[in-house]
C-alpha cells in the first residue's frame, strides 16, 4: 500500500530537484517526489491512499538537532517555567513576567496549581526583571512547603525554610562560606554544588526524570524534529540514563530517532582507562535498535563552558583577567583523540573558545600528518569563539562545525561589556565565514541551553540579532539557504545519517516537518514566527497539538 | 576560647558537631610531582589521618596490603587515611569526606592545573565541613620555563606561579644546583613583573604526635591545658574518655581559637584515648601533660 501525501510545496533539501507537490510512501520510505502526475509510475502498480490533510502547508525534510541532552533536559522540564522572556513549550506558551509584583503573582499562582503535596520548583527567575529573591519571601508565599527557585542561567538557586529542613541543610556548616547566603537561602556559583547535590535526592529521582523525558518527548516533536543527537550519553550514570531513555523514548508514540554519541571522559572512568573505554564503547552498538542508535562516533571536551565564561580565549583573554578551563588536560586530549582517530572513529568535540578550538585544529593536524583520513567527521561543537583564520584551517583540514548560533543572540551584548569586548564578542559564531569556504555547518541547540527550535536557529543565524534588536557582525551573517540546510541535510551529515534522513529523495526515509508558511516566501526575518503543524516519522504522522502537557495527568 | 556544655540528651550525641577539616590544595601541571607528594604522605602519615581527594587514584599506586576496603569511589587504609577519586563527582566525593570527618585530621586536595587557581580555591572555600589552610604549587624543576611559554597551558601555569603562596620545585636532582639558583631568580622576577611580591614561602612541613593511652582523663585538667596550648599547635583531635563519664566516648577537636570536648556515642572495648596532635615543628615534650 502506497500513501501519498500532498502538500503545497515540498521543499526538497535535494539541490538536484529541489520542489514538488506530492511524495509517494511505502513502508516509511520515499518511493518519489514529484507530482500527482509523475507518481502515477508507482501508483499504476499498487493500491494508494492519497493523503491530502496538508495540502495547503509546506513540507520539508523533518528537522535535525545533532547535539542536544535529554537528560539535561529531564531534569529542567518537570519545573515550572517563569521567566524573563517568552518562551513557547507545546504545553503551553509562557509569557514573559517582567516585573517584581508580576513574579510574585506567578508564583502564587503556580502555588496554587501544583500539587501541594510535592515540593515545588521552578525556574527562570532572573533579578534584572523579577527582584531580589530571598528565603523569606519563599516562605510568605510557600509556607511549608518546600520550594526552590532556580535561576535562568543554573548557577544560581534560592531555597525556603522548609526545603532547607528536608534536605538537612543547617545553619552552623553554612557560615563564613563565601557564595552561599544562608540568611536569604542563596547558594550560587561555586556554592552551588552542595545545594544541587543535596537536591538530587529529588531532581534525580527516577520519577522525575521520566516525567521530564515525557516533556522532552513533546519538546522534540514541537520543534518539527524527526532526528537528534544526544551528544554525551552518560554524562551522569550511564546504564541508568540507557534505560530511563530508552523506557520512555524507545516506542511507537515517539516520533523521532536518536543517535547516540557517548561521553569519552564518564566510560574511561568508569572502565578504568581511555584504551578499556574505547573498547566499551565499540560493543555498544550491539544495543541498537531502529530509534536508539550508537555509531562510531564519540564525544571529547577541550575547554570550559561558554555560559560561565570559563571558554579558553586566545590573547588578550578576557577583560577581567580571569582564565577560562580545560576540561581535558591539552596533553591528555591529544592522547585520547589519537586513540579514536585511529579506531577510525568520527570524533566530536566540544570547543567554546578560540583557544579550545586552537588545541582542536592542532591536534586534527597532527592526526592528519600520522595517519591522513579522508571524509573522517571531526566535528567542532558549539564554535563559540573563533578567528577568520582558524575557519581556513577547519576547511583545510577536513572539519565540519555544529554551531549553537543562539549564543550570539542571548549573550553577544552582555559579553561585549563584560567578558571580552565588541570585537570579539559579536563576532562569535562566525558562520557567515563557514558559509564562504564552503564548510558543512549544522546548527544545534544543545538544549536545554537553547531553545530546541531549528526555526529559531536559523532565523538567528541569517539576521544576528542581538537580545536587544542590534544585529552583531553583519558580514557573518548565513544565507537562507545554507541554514535551512543546517537543520536538515547538514545535520543529517553530521550524524552521519544522510543516507537515510535529512533531504526528501526516492529512497530516504518518510521523515517530514509539516509548516504553515514557506520559509522562502517569508524570507529570513519570519522564519522564527512559522508554526510546525505535524511531523511525519517514516510515513507515520504526528500533529502537533499546542497547549496538551502529556504528563500532566501523571504529576 | 569558650567551650561548649555537654549535651546530656543521648538524642543530640550523634550531632556533636565535628570541626571544619583543614584542607590543602595542591595545584601543579601534569608531571609536576603532585601525585608524588600525596603518596609520600600518604606512606609516611605518621598518625595523621588524610582524607586525599584525587583525580585518579590508580596513578596513586597504593600498596594492596594497605588496603583496608573499597567503595566505588574510595579507599580506606589501614593507617587511618582515606582515598577519594575526585574524577567522578566532586560533590560526592566532598560529600563522602564529610560523612567520616570525625575520624580525619587532614585533607589534601588535588587542583587541576588547568583551571583558574582562584576558582578551585572558591570550590573548596564553598564547601560546608571544609575550610582552606593553605595552597601549595609544585613546579617541575625541569619544565616549568618551558611551561609557562606553552601555547594552551602558559596562562595557568603563570598564573599558578605568580599567585602561589607556598612553592616547591620538583626533580631538582636532575637538575644542577646551579641551575636551582637561576631558576629562583627568575621566578621572584616573573612574580615582580606581574606585580606580585618576588617572595614565597618554601613548602611548609608538618609534624604529628600521637598520643594513646588508656588512663581516662579528669576533665577539668584537660579543658584546663585546652585553654592554653603550645603556639606551634594547628590542630588537635580525637577520642578521649573522662572520669566523670566512663559510658560514653567524647570527641575532643581544638583549633587555634576554638576548642570543642562533647559526648560522640557509648564507650567502645577497648577503651583508650587516641589523639593526634599535628604541628608547625617538632615538638620536645607531649602536647598534653599528665
Amino acid at each position: 500500500m502506497i500513501t501519498v501525501f500532498t502538500a503545497k510545496k515540498i521543499i526538497t533539501m535535494n539541490e538536484s530537484w529541489p520542489q514538488a507537490t506530492a511524495i509517494a510512501v511505502r513502508d516509511g520510505q520515499i518511493l518519489e517526489v514529484g507530482d500527482l502526475e509523475t507518481l502515477q509510475s508507482w501508483l499504476i502498480h499498487d493500491d494508494y491512499v492519497i493523503d491530502d490533510r496538508f495540502a495547503q502547508q509546506i513540507m520539508m525534510p523533518g528537522f535535525i538537532d545533532p547535539h542536544l541532552h535529554p537528560m539535561m533536559a529531564a531534569v529542567l522540564l518537570p519545573m515550572q517555567f517563569i521567566t524573563g522572556l517568552q518562551w513557547d513549550l507545546p504545553w503551553g506558551t509562557v509569557t514573559a513576567t517582567t516585573t517584581a509584583a508580576d513574579y510574585r503573582v506567578q508564583l502564587e499562582l503556580a502555588h496554587q496549581q501544583t500539587a501541594i503535596d510535592q515540593p515545588f520548583f521552578t525556574w527562570g527567575y532572573h533579578q534584572h526583571w523579577h527582584g531580589p529573591m530571598s528565603r523569606q519571601l519563599l516562605d510568605e508565599i510557600f509556607a511549608d512547603r518546600p520550594a526552590v527557585v532556580w535561576q535562568r542561567s543554573f548557577h544560581e538557586v534560592f531555597l525556603n525554610t522548609a526545603m532547607m529542613a528536608q534536605l538537612g541543610i543547617q545553619e552552623e556548616r553554612l557560615r563564613g562560606r563565601p557564595q552561599i547566603d544562608f540568611e536569604r537561602g542563596h547558594f550560587y556559583e561555586n556554592g552551588l554544588g552542595y545545594a544541587i547535590n543535596k537536591l538530587n535526592s529529588i531532581i534525580m529521582s527516577d520519577d522525575w526524570l521520566q516525567r521530564g523525558l515525557r516533556r522532552m518527548q513533546q519538546v522534540v516533536h514541537y520543534g518539527g524534529h524527526t532526528t537528534v543527537g544526544d551528544m554525551a550519553v552518560g554524562m551522569f550514570d550511564f546504564e541508568r540514563e540507557w534505560s530511563a531513555a530508552e523506557a520512555v523514548l524507545d516506542n511507537n508514540q515517539s516520533p523521532f530517532r536518536v543517535l547516540c554519541v557517548p561521553q569519552e571522559m564518564r566510560i574511561a572512568q568508569r572502565m578504568g582507562g581511555h584504551e578499556q573505554g574505547l573498547q566499551e564503547v565499540q560493543t555498544l552498538t550491539q544495543r541498537n535498535t531502529d530509534k536508539f542508535r550508537f555509531a562510531n562516533k564519540i564525544k571529547l571536551f577541550t575547554d570550559g563552558a561558554f555560559f560561565s565564561q570559563l571558554a579558553m580565549m586566545q590573547e588578550p583573554g578576557y577583560i577581567d583577567g580571569h582564565l577560562g578551563e580545560w576540561l581535558t588536560t591539552p596533553e591528555e586530549y591529544e592522547v585520547v583523540a589519537r586513540l579514536y582517530w585511529l579506531a577510525g572513529f568520527e570524533i566530536h568535540v566540544h570547543c567554546t573558545g578560540d583557544l579550545g578550538l586552537e588545541l582542536a585544529l592542532d591536534t586534527l593536524e597532527k592526526l592528519q600528518w600520522e595517519r591522513p583520513r579522508f571524509n573522517h567527521g571531526y566535528t567542532i561543537e558549539h564554535f563559540g569563539f573563533s578567528t577568520p583564520e582558524q575557519v581556513l584551517r577547519i576547511k583545510a583540514l577536513g572539519a565540519r562545525v555544529s554551531a549553537n548560533v543562539y549564543y550570539l543572540h542571548e549573550l553577544s551584548a552582555a559579553y561585549s561589556q563584560l567578558g571580552i569586548g565588541p570585537e570579539r564578542a559579536q563576532q562569535m559564531a562566525r558562520v557567515g565565514s563557514c558559509e564562504r569556504e564552503n564548510i558543512d555547518v549544522a546548527f544545534h541547540s544543545d538544549f536545554p541551553m537553547a531553545p530546541a527550535l531549528p526555526l529559531y536557529s536559523a532565523w538567528v543565524a541569517c539576521g544576528r540579532q542581538n537580545c536587544d534588536g542590534e544585529v552583531a557582525a553583519p558580514a557573518e551573517r548565513m544565507s537562507l539557504d545554507k541554514a535551512l540546510q543546517a537543520i536538515t541535510i547538514t545535520a543529517a551529515r553530521t550524524l552521519g545519517l544522510e543516507r537515510e534522513t535529512g533531504s526528501l529523495r526516492a529512497g530516504k526515509k518518510a521523515d517530514f516537518v509539516l509548516l504553515d508558511r514557506d520559509p522562502y516566501q517569508v524570507g529570513a526575518p519570519g522564519l522564527r514566527d512559522i508554526k510546525v503543524v505535524a511531523t511525519v516519522y517514516e510515513g507515520q504522522v504526528y500533529t502537533v497539538e499546542p497547549n496538551v502537557d502529556e504528563t500532566s495527568t501523571s504529576v | 576560647m569558650k567551650a561548649r556544655s555537654i549535651p546530656l540528651n543521648p538524642m543530640l550525641m550523634k550531632q556533636a558537631p565535628v570541626f571544619d577539616l583543614p584542607v590543602t590544595l595542591i595545584s601543579g601541571y601534569l608531571g609536576s610531582g603532585k601525585t608524588r607528594y600525596i603518596n609520600r604522605q600518604l606512606l609516611n602519615n605518621s598518625g595523621t589521618r588524610y582524607a586525599v581527594l584525587v583525580n585518579d587514584f590508580g596513578e596513586l599506586n597504593i600498596d594492596a596490603q594497605l588496603i583496608e576496603s573499597t567503595s566505588a569511589h574510595s579507599v580506606s587504609l589501614s593507617n587511618g587515611c582515606v582515598c577519594c577519586s575526585l574524577a567522578a563527582d566532586i560533590a560526592a566525593a566532598l560529600e563522602e569526606v564529610a560523612a567520616c570527618a570525625h575520624r580525619l585530621d587532614w585533607v589534601l586536595f588535588e587542583a587541576s592545573g588547568v583551571a583558574d587557581p582562584q576558582r578551585v580555591k572558591q570550590q573548596v572555600l564553598n564547601w560546608p565541613g571544609f575550610q582552606l589552610h593553605n595552597t601549595l604549587t609544585l613546579a617541575d624543576a625541569c619544565r616549568i620555563q618551558s611551561l609557562v611559554n606553552d601555547k594552551f597551558v602558559g596562562q595557568h601555569i603563570r598564573k599558578q606561579l605568580i599567585e602561589a603562596e607556598q612553592l616547591t620545585f620538583s626533580k631538582t636532582d636532575l637538575v644542577d644546583a646551579d641551575e636551582v639558583a637561576a631558576l629562583q631568580l627568575w621566578l621572584a622576577q616573573l612574580r615582580a613583573s606581574a606585580g606580585q611580591t618576588p617572595h614565597w614561602d618554601p613548602h611548609p612541613r608538618y609534624y604529628s604526635q600521637n598520643l594513646v593511652d588508656k588512663q581516662p582523663w579528669q576533665r577539668s585538667d584537660l579543658e584546663r591545658q585546652l585553654q592554653s596550648m603550645d603556639p606551634a599547635l594547628l590542630r588537635l583531635k580525637g577520642f578521649v574518655y573522662l572520669q566523670e563519664d566512663l559510658d560514653h566516648q567524647y570527641l575532643l577537636q581544638w583549633l587555634p581559637g576554638q576548642w570543642s570536648l562533647e559526648s560522640f556515642g557509648p564507650a567502645r572495648e577497648p577503651a583508650v584515648n587516641t589523639l593526634v596532635a599535628i604541628t608547625q615543628h617538632p615538638l620536645c615534650g607531649d602536647i598534653l601533660s599528665r
